[in-house]
């Protein structure tokens, strides 16, 4: 992005150098005046990156919200009245969303807004543990195999190639049994990441296989740069754009599979909950107390959504084509 | 073209085998089939037979090398039932291909047509709208949406079709439906016009109406009134003349294929919207228009074709995607599928039945991608296979 600002042009520059010494200290001129020029404001990379993603309206709209609703889901817990593991007398089971159960409770008697900001916590982290761990991952395959190519990238790709055949779903439903019981968030993202790596993979891949052949990497391995310096010092860098998109999207996937994996009961086991659960366990009720349902529902469609903006806006922002005018 | 599909046909048999064993590793160390016999008492003969007849006294590689043997033959071997897989899974087979298969021909269809009228038509409403719906469906979880379907389009729809009366809100839905028809078929076409916009408008709506009452004097006198089912794949024992029960399959299939194809709907028109915004400022684009060929020409001709390619690949590469979607819409509209044989065998840690549902899958995401291939030297004439 080149950003034109107004600074004194070139003669005025001049004669202000000038000025004190030979003018009888007559004093630089004022900035001020008919003859100024446009100059160019240098800027980084990873500045033009910041700037355009804070001009994308909805990303950062999205931003906002999202921040607002992960902080709700770990701050507003901590002083509730109730835990979402407290089960309120039968009395108070199947109450419709009021002032002392914003979100109703449900039949067992969990108060729903308890639940649902419990189940979005959890949500949220196994996304997030996802999304870094198939990044990991995913850029280690792909940099080794498009790096190193011949028989690693022949061996992984086809590995790749493997995975990819099976639907996701299917092994993480067939993981998931592994670990039945057992509902740490990290098993079940370690479950997620397992069928999430091949994207990134694949997409990190084909930019090392081009950018390998750049004369900027001719030039470290001429200087006697090791492998391991030109993959993570001289190539890594050119391709975080792509990266942070793919994990921005993969977040995004990874509460939707979760929430699948949870319906097919491979995922988050009760007591403890996620939105997918929620939703899962809430559906038949959905004629007869529809609060159950809606508001676990929406706020998965709210974080999946607001995600994918980002990832947008991100996309938007690492695009170098976008400096010219928007097409 | 014969010896590149078969090539890739070879190619695929070692991907398959590789995968079985993955699987079957994975499956067979994963519980205990056993479990209901164990606790049941005096069980100890039956527990025996059980262990016998599943061949659970072998290693797994025993049993890798027993199951590989019987699928060569054709022999998929015996579910935790001790009931052979082959004929279920022939069965599910159908009734999850009929619903994958439709769902995938509509969400291309759709999507292409989305797709490339929001690019032809950037940053007009009907673009905008269509960003929203395909940014809504691509968030939204696909049990979440089933069970809206169900209520909103299956019980509430029968309900208003058992007794159709035009209530305000149902006058508002029908006239809002038409009105959406109306604006998009005003929206395309070379030149837009708002007095075709308003006349879709006003058609769609008098259609609409029309509909809804030919619907109620259709039903009034069948022996059934329920249209739209949310229950598996056919009415039980259901037995009619062949259109009846052509629309008894509809009324089953409708609803699940709306959910399945919404996901993948939202995915192809984003990508094809994207693809064709590429082609339609590309210079080859500019010189077919300085040519003088009509711009519909050009859109359908020039831009459109090289436009699918990106489109073809993604296809292909999104139906293990489709699969699972299947998996959880049978679920959620208990039909009797794939999803059902695979989800099950997990629960009864039964190897058979989950590597059947497997071998099927993979070889159709295989076969899938050798399409997409075969598609792609179709429109792209610089790709040769051979």
């Amino acid at each position: 992005m080149t950003e034109i600002t107004k600074r004194p042009g070139p003669l005025e520059t001049l004669r202000r150098a000038n000025g004190a010494a030979d003018d009888n200290g007559a004093g630089p001129l004022p900035a001020a005046g008919p003859e100024r020029e446009f100059t160019v404001k240098a800027r980084s990379q990873s500045q033009m990156v910041v700037r355009r993603f804070f001009r994308h309206r909805l990303a950062m709209i999205s931003l906002t919200v999202l921040v607002l609703v992960a902080a709700a889901a770990f701050i507003i817990p901590l002083f509730w009245k109730y835990d979402y593991k407290t089960i309120l007398p039968t009395a108070e089971s199947n109450a419709r969303p009021s002032w002392t159960h914003p979100f109703g409770t449900d039949t067992i008697g969990h108060d729903m807004f308890a639940q649902t900001l419990r189940g979005a916590q959890r949500s949220l982290e196994i996304a997030l543990l996802v999304s870094v761990g198939a990044t990991i991952i995913g850029v280690l395959v792909g940099a080794t195999a498009g790096y190193f190519r011949g028989w690693a990238d022949a061996a992984l790709m086809r590995f790749t190639d493997l995975v990819l055949t099976i639907p996701a779903l299917a092994i993480a439903a067939t993981l998931g049994f592994q670990i039945r019981g057992s509902g740490s968030s990290w098993l079940i993202a370690a479950v997620l990441v397992a069928t999430f790596w091949m994207s990134t993979a694949r997409i990190i891949r084909g930019e090392f296989l081009s950018l390998r052949e750049k004369e900027f990497v001719e030039a470290a391995r001429a200087s006697g740069a090791s492998d391991r310096r030109i993959i993570f010092k001289h190539i890594l860098p050119n391709v975080i754009g792509p990266m942070i998109v793919a994990a921005t999207l993969a977040v995004a996937l990874a509460i939707l599979t979760e929430t699948a994996l949870s319906f097919v009961g491979a995922g988050v086991k009760e007591p403890d909950t996620s939105l997918g659960l929620l939703v899962a366990t809430n559906q038949r009720a959905f004629r007869t107390r529809p609060w159950l349902f809606w508001y676990p529902g929406l706020l998965i469609i709210v974080i999946a959504l607001t995600i994918n903006f980002i990832g947008d806006g991100l996309r938007d922002a690492f695009d170098p084509k976008q400096t010219r005018v928007r097409a | 073209m014969f010896a590149f599909v078969t090539r890739r046909l070879l190619v695929a048999i070692p991907i398959l085998f590789l995968a079985s064993i993955l699987v079957f590793v994975l499956v067979a160390n994963a519980g205990d089939p056993l479990e209901n016999l164990r606790t049941r008492p005096n069980g100890q003969a039956a527990l025996q037979a059980k262990i016998k007849q599943l061949h659970l006294d072998k290693s797994v590689p025993e049993r890798y090398v027993l199951w590989i043997k019987g699928f060569v033959k054709g022999d998929m071997g015996k579910n935790a039932q001790g009931v052979p897989v082959r004929p279920n899974l022939t069965r599910a087979m159908f009734t999850t291909l009929r619903l994958v298969l439709a769902a995938t021909f509509v969400s291309i269809m759709l999507g292409l047509l989305v797709g490339v009228i929001s690019a032809v038509r950037q940053y007009t409403a009907f673009d905008y709208g269509a960003t929203f719906f395909a940014f809504l469906f691509y968030a939204m979880p696909v049990f979440w949406f089933a069970v809206l379907l169900k209520e909103f389009g299956a019980i509430k729809l029968n309900d208003w079709l058992a007794n159709v009366s035009f209530s305000w809100i149902g006058l508002s839905a029908v006239a809002f439906v038409g009105l959406a028809v109306g604006l998009f078929l005003g929206n395309i076409g070379e030149r837009r016009s708002r007095r075709r916009a308003t006349l879709g408008a006003l058609i769609g709506l008098g259609a609409g109406i029309g509909v809804g009452a030919l619907l109620r004097v259709a039903f009034q006198h069948h022996h059934y009134s329920r249209l739209i089912s949310t229950v598996g794949p056919q009415t039980p024992g259901f037995k009619g003349s062949f259109f009846a029960r052509m629309g008894d399959y509809a009324g089953h299939m409708i609803l699940p294929t709306v959910t399945l194809a919404a996901i993948s709907f939202a995915v192809y028109s984003r990508f094809q919207r994207a693809s064709m915004l590429d082609t339609m400022s590309s210079d080859y684009v500019r010189t077919a228009r300085s040519k003088g060929i009509s711009e519909r020409r050009v859109i359908l001709r020039h831009a459109f074709r090289t436009a699918l390619i990106p489109v073809a690949t993604y296809v292909a590469l999104d139906f293990g995607a489709v699969m699972a979607g299947a998996i959880i819409t049978e679920t959620v509209f208990a039909w009797k599928g794939m999803g059902s044989l695979f989800l099950t065998g997990l629960k009864d840690s039964d190897v058979n039945s989950v590597l059947a549902f497997l071998m099927v899958t993979a070889t159709l995401v295989i076969v899938f991608n050798i399409l997409a291939d075969v598609a792609y030297a179709y429109l792209d004439p610089r790709i040769r296979l051979d």
